[in-house]
């Protein structure tokens, strides 16, 4: 045991600012302890910025919350291995050594800045608060001074005021600056960020991640960037790790690992991701599910390149496929206008109308697919929800193939349109057995007898991928990819002819978006459906959708052709978010 | 937030107008009243002596019984005599104690300093013991310690409060002779200095205080942990602790204050509740308060009185109400009411 201290005293010679050595994550199932992250090591050089990418559960976050010191205990413990920061192993220091590095030599921007944020304290007392922990020498005065500071550097303005702000009172671009501010407030050695643009909308990721650019430049800190995006790590990192299931299993610079990558896992990982090198509308290459939990690795890489063989032999017909030329309209939307009532309360007579959608005239053809793109507020859940009747528009018309549809009659419009949630997990009734879910919709319409229906039920889950004897379980035992199926299932049961997705493949990993999206593409020729798809996401509607609108402040911007919108956009803000896109280091001839 | 306050100040008078006249017809509406209670009490007292004599006089003539209906204010039709009692009300004229024959004001106002100082005390030592003991639960959660102190809690939710308030008096008022039987005070309390003044009400208070709050303290216990664990997992705990913080200074600093905003909302309420107190505790250890007045003034149909603490009682809930909002908002950034900056 001394003797490996001394050895990791010795390696302190290598510059290395963070060392990770054979790290082993383990979690308590029942009585048993069952390994998460296998014996990972890495380094990381002063001044370097490194990315961990992987899908949900391979251990990314573990890893940086091991290297914290953050995992919940009892529950998880770190088995073996060393965290060497600066040579000093983190594991091995005592409570008080921990809190001095915490914050102070190593900081962290956690994903969520509205939760991360203590929601009854200003952000100005949060930010002084870290000042004060680490560099008690400052009087109250310079503190509040650095405060200001910090938050005039994340590029805040009207600090003054600002720093008096409640959380709640910034928007979700500002709180996750103030996160940021806050992480550099006393100059930490190391940054941590755990997807800490995640959850914002793409042109608030593109300014957070050129702030935390010129700012690690600026402090001179090295960046550790966690995140599920590959094109997001492309953009901030200079190094990647390529984590799945618990294991490193490629490093590499961002040019190396997009122009050649290594592991068939990256490779297949890269090519599942829609973009403009993948014709529109042909199967992405999907990425299969370990069928046991410790796959060898040999296995698992036979597995890997089996997808990626496939791929290579299928054609890719690069000639955009049209849909069928069919001009028989579905659905036509006339000027739509709606508002909602902020404020009225009984002494508030005042009306203060907010207008979610103005003036919206789309159409849409029998067996396309419409992509509404926008960023959050920007209306285009509200129009959908019209469409799907759940909300009634102001004025303005929507007409179903040629006639105004009788919304309030929702078992009429139930058989003709169905709706398809972004959270499979919250739109599933985790109380009902996957038969009780797929056969409900044909129980309200008394469509059948029950053996009918249960055979109807399995019928649609053939449709989707999955096996009958799913039926009796509960929805809390599937993935979220195949939560989302039993949604897409639960959908179609009724046999509509107008699908909506609103975000359907935004909760998912990028593997499963592809197995999704692939299952739409084919869901949509075989069964001729009419398809309203909403998202955030450029490179997927360019992918699934002929016809794009690209919604702001509840207008139409931009209505057209979707490669044309996607390759030559006209608007000036459709190029805005375009450009906010994280895009790929990719030379144009890879691997297809 | 000083415009909504106003406006919910408002709000009071017509709720209140509403109140006082369900409480009105509901005392109009109850069959029996003082002149039914006193005629039965003048027929018992006649039977009695008369039991031997001819049955004559035991019933009031009609002159008295007009008489008395006059006095009482039960001659005028019901809407006037509403408008009437309501006119008085606003000069704080609550009316004539049936029972006492005194102003019923003065009736409430003697119980009124007892009742406060239960009612005061019995608030403050409850949060006294249900913060500090939620948060420890809290922190403990799962470990002996949490186990062991779930016991009184559970001991203190399940048992209701005049029960543990009979086993006190009977273990140690009346079988240790540790404390007096009951009362608010001695009888010599007057001719007291006030060192044993004040020794003597804590020596009858003690009794009764540990009733009231057996009652109320477990589900504010409870309140604390469970609002404090939820706290406890979330996210700006980890930021707090990432920023170099020990766990106790994550608690403290972040955490509880977060944990308390539940107990603001239910501020307020306790007020109204705890103010009027319960009556089979002030019963048990003889206490005149609110609680004994309102039972006894039902049961004789003494309806001033009656009238007098509904009225007061809803005034006190209604100001309760807007006090927790005021709490609330005075712990809680994010509420704001009626505030245009949504």
């Amino acid at each position: 045991m001394n003797d490996d201290i001394t050895t990791s005293n010795n390696k302190s010679h290598s510059n290395f600012l963070l060392e990770v050595i054979d790290l082993t994550i383990s979690v308590k199932q029942g009585d048993q302890w069952h390994d998460l992250v296998h014996e990972i090591s890495f380094q990381l050089c002063a001044g370097q910025t490194l990315g961990i990418v992987g899908e949900s559960g391979c251990g990314k976050s573990l890893t940086v919350q091991a290297i914290m010191r953050l995992l919940p205990q009892p529950d998880m413990k770190i088995r073996s291995g060393q965290i060497l920061f600066n040579g000093k192993d983190l594991l091995k220091l005592s409570q008080r050594q921990l809190n001095e590095i915490r914050g102070n030599k190593i900081a962290m921007i956690f994903q969520e800045p509205m939760t991360a944020l203590n929601p009854v304290r200003t952000i100005g007392s949060q930010i002084r608060e870290q000042i004060q922990l680490h560099q008690n020498q400052l009087t109250s005065k310079e503190t509040h001074r650095l405060c200001l500071q910090l938050l005039m550097d994340v590029g805040l303005d009207l600090v003054e005021k600002r720093e008096k702000n409640y959380p709640h009172q910034l928007s979700g671009g500002m709180r996750q600056r103030v996160m940021i501010a806050m992480a550099l407030s006393c100059k930490p050695e190391l940054i941590i960020a755990d997807e800490p643009t995640t959850a914002l909308d793409v042109n608030i990721q593109a300014q957070i991640l050129a702030l935390l650019q010129s700012l690690q430049k600026k402090y001179q800190t090295s960046l550790l960037f966690i995140s599920h995006d590959l094109a997001v790590i492309a953009q901030i990192c200079e190094q990647a790790l390529v984590m799945y299931g618990g294991k490193i299993i490629e490093r590499a610079s961002i040019q190396q690992l997009f122009n050649q990558p290594q592991h068939p896992y990256s490779q297949a990982l890269i090519l599942c991701s829609p973009s403009r090198n993948h014709p529109c509308r042909q199967p992405l290459p999907c990425i299969p599910q370990a069928q046991t939990e410790n796959e060898p690795e040999q296995q698992q890489i036979e597995r890997f390149q089996g997808v990626l063989d496939e791929y290579q032999r299928t054609e890719k017909d690069f000639s955009l496929i049209e849909n069928k030329a069919q001009t028989e309209t579905v659905l036509q939307l006339k000027d739509i206008f709606k508002s909602f009532e902020l404020n009225s309360s009984i002494f508030n007579f005042r009306k203060h109308p907010f207008y979610a959608v103005k003036n919206a005239s789309l159409k849409l053809q029998k067996g396309k697919t419409l992509g509404i793109v926008g960023t959050s507020g920007s209306g285009k859940t509200t129009l959908a929800k019209m469409i799907a009747g759940f909300l009634t528009p102001d004025s303005g018309d929507i007409l179903y193939q040629g006639k105004p549809l009788d919304r309030s009659n929702r078992l009429i419009l139930a058989k003709e349109l169905q709706y398809i949630f972004q959270d499979p997990q919250e739109s599933l009734n985790s109380r009902h057995t996957i038969q009780q879910l797929l056969i409900e919709p044909l129980i309200i319409h008394g469509i059948g007898t029950a053996a009918d229906r249960i055979d109807k039920a399995k019928e649609m889950l053939a449709l989707v991928g999955l096996p009958d004897h799913v039926l009796s379980r509960y929805p809390h035992e599937f993935s979220g990819g195949q939560k989302q199926r039993i949604g897409i299932a639960r959908g179609l049961i009724l046999q509509p002819k107008l699908l909506i997705c609103d975000e359907p493949v935004s909760a998912l990993d990028v593997s499963v978006q592809a197995q999704i999206l692939n299952l739409l593409v084919e869901l949509q020729q075989k069964l001729n459906l009419t398809m309203i798809f909403i998202t955030h996401d450029l490179a997927v509607v360019r992918h699934i959708a002929d016809d794009i609108a690209v919604m702001h402040d509840g207008e139409i911007i931009e209505y057209g052709a979707a490669v044309r919108i996607c390759d030559q956009p006209q608007e000036n803000y459709t190029q805005q978010l375009i450009a906010s896109t994280p895009t790929w280091p990719i030379s144009d001839n890879r691997l297809a | 937030m000083l415009g909504y306050i106003l406006r919910r100040l408002l709000l009071v008078i017509p709720t209140f107008i509403g109140i006082t006249i369900v409480v009105f017809t509901l005392t109009r509406m109850v069959p029996g009243g003082p002149i039914e209670r006193m005629m039965t009490a003048y027929q018992m007292a006649n039977q009695q002596q008369s039991s031997h004599h001819s049955i004559a006089g035991n019933t009031l003539s009609e002159d008295q019984l007009q008489q008395l209906k006059q006095y009482y204010g039960f001659d005028k039709p019901i809407i006037e005599s509403y408008f009437e009692w309501l006119g008085k009300l606003i000069d704080f004229d609550l009316g004539q104690s049936t029972r006492y024959y005194e102003p019923v004001w003065d009736t409430i106002k003697e119980r009124l300093p007892i009742s406060i100082f239960y009612g005061v005390c019995t608030l403050i030592i409850t949060y006294l013991i249900a913060i500090p003991l939620g948060i420890y639960k809290a922190l403990k959660h799962g470990e002996a310690e949490d186990f062991a102190t779930s016991i009184i809690v559970f001991l203190g939710y399940a048992i209701p409060n005049y029960i543990v308030a009979i086993a006190l008096l009977y273990t140690f008022s009346f079988h240790f002779e540790l404390f007096p039987m009951g009362g608010f005070s001695s009888d010599d309390f007057d001719y007291l200095p006030w060192q044993d003044q004040v020794w003597d009400i804590l020596e009858h208070a003690t009794l009764p205080l540990i009733a009231y709050i057996s009652g109320s303290f477990a589900v504010m216990t409870f309140m604390v942990k469970n609002a404090l664990l939820d706290n406890l997992s979330a996210q700006y705990v980890q930021t707090a602790i990432s920023k170099g913080m020990t766990f106790k200074q994550a608690v403290f600093r972040h955490a509880l204050r977060n944990s308390l905003i539940p107990l603001a909302t239910h501020f307020g309420n306790n007020i109204s509740v705890i103010l009027m107190g319960s009556f089979l505790i002030e019963t048990i250890f003889n206490i005149d308060g609110f609680g004994l007045l309102g039972y006894e003034s039902l049961i004789e149909r003494d309806y001033p009185v009656v009238m007098g603490i509904l009225v007061i009682s809803a005034l006190l809930t209604l100001i309760g109400n807007i006090l927790s909002d005021i709490c609330v908002a005075l712990a809680d950034p994010r509420i704001r009411f009626g505030a245009s900056n949504a």
